[in-house]
């Protein structure tokens, strides 16, 4: 699960993490009002969207006076905002962070994801911020260092100093850069994330060091006993299909072809994908209704499938252990009744008692 | 509108082969995992 940037904040600040003054806005008239509230002579006006790589798409908008925060504002707002991450159709822009323009001195890079071979959690930092993690590694793969945390014992403060060093901070801010890499290590391990990105991470003029853009994505998993993280989640970011599925108990994955699937099971369903493809056809989605799936659930399967108007055909393919033929029928014929779709006639071949 | 192509095996096959022959359901039979996939991608066509 993903978060906004503005969520990714207030998390990591509570975690000791130090951030620029900001506030989130819903509409022209109040993001005047922020803006004055939270002070200074300039502000950037940020479109909250789950993606990176906003500023390339127009998202991020420096303004010099509260009423430019305005206009900035109800230009976002409500649009759409297409970025590299999100792909052509883009995302809703429903919610607007604004906050006071930083005099950066410095931009460095701090990430922090799951590494499964060494199954620590991997701290990744770059001398090189503001560049994508990817772009790093391609044109700066020296300015990288990395520190295992071993996930038994935490983060320890001598490897924060060791990144700190690493990094080339000037001494008298080792300490509040350890503090900071601390801060988000243990933000990462108490709330289940699975990755938490600070891009850039900025030492200021005025010698702070400062996440500027901050990004947090969490363990679905582990949701049900984090409440407090699990109520940020924006359904207006997610696809449509894909939050109806997963409030229905369906494993889905929304693709760009033609072919929709109703499959038991993640490998028969991984499977039949790939012969879609040996076929020559494309898979429109990746979809497991587990095993025990009722008449009902195969019903609420269909009415997913025909939500996507790419789909002409469905393929069901049931391999039935827990699951029994019989219900799956049944789900069909259901289905077919109730969402009252014509299904033609294309070579109906005889049935073969297997 | 769209082609159905449906393959079912295992547990209860015949009770469910024959709730769908019932129906007045227009569908496509495969047999195999291979054969449904051949017969969904030549139903587009």
């Amino acid at each position: 699960m993903d978060i906004h940037e503005y969520q990714a904040k207030e998390i990591l600040s509570s975690f000791g993490v130090t951030i620029p003054r900001g506030g989130i806005v819903y509409s022209p008239e109040t993001a005047e009002n922020k803006a004055r509230e939270i002070g200074g002579s300039r502000w950037v006006v940020k479109a909250q969207i789950h993606s990176g790589a906003r500023g390339k798409a127009g998202g991020i908008i420096i303004c010099n006076t509260p009423l430019e925060v305005a206009q900035a504002t109800d230009k976002l707002l409500g649009k759409k905002l297409a970025t590299n991450q999100t792909g052509p159709e883009g995302k809703i822009v429903n919610r607007i962070y604004i906050e006071e323009a930083t005099d950066i001195e410095k931009e460095l890079y701090l990430g922090l994801v799951f590494d499964r071979s060494s199954e620590s959690i991997m701290v990744v930092a770059s001398t090189e911020g503001g560049m994508s993690v990817e772009e790093i590694a391609k044109d700066k793969p020296d300015s990288i260092i990395r520190s295992k945390i071993e996930v038994a014992v935490g983060i320890q403060n001598f490897q924060a100093r060791e990144l700190a060093f690493g990094l080339g901070i000037e001494p008298e801010l080792i300490r509040r850069a350890s503090e900071t890499i601390v801060g988000c290590a243990k933000a990462f391990s108490e709330l289940d994330a699975t990755m938490v990105e600070v891009n850039p991470l900025v030492i200021s003029k005025q010698k702070q060091i400062l996440a500027l853009d901050c990004k947090m994505s969490f363990d679905n998993n582990a949701m049900f006993r984090r409440d407090k993280v699990s109520e940020l989640r924006d359904k207006t970011q997610e696809d449509e299909k894909e939050v109806y599925a997963s409030d229905r108990g369906l494993n889905y994955v929304s693709l760009d072809g033609n072919i929709g699937n109703i499959i038991n099971g993640a490998g028969l369903a991984m499977a039949s994908m790939d012969m879609i493809k040996l076929a020559g056809g494309e898979p429109a989605n990746f979809l497991d209704v587990g095993g025990g799936a009722t008449p009902e659930k195969i019903v609420k399967a269909f009415k997913l499938i025909t939500m996507d108007k790419k789909v002409k055909v469905i393929l069901v393919n049931i391999f039935a252990g827990i699951n029994r033929c019989d219900w799956v029928a049944e789900g069909i014929v259901q289905a077919l009744e109730k969402i009252e779709i014509n299904v033609p006639l294309s070579n109906k071949v005889s049935w073969n008692q297997c | 509108m769209f082609h159905l192509v449906i393959r079912l095996a295992g547990t209860n096959v015949e009770k469910g082969n024959k709730i769908l022959q019932d129906s007045k359901l227009d569908y496509i039979e495969a047999d195999t995992l291979e054969d449904a996939a051949n017969k969904a991608v030549a139903a587009l066509k």
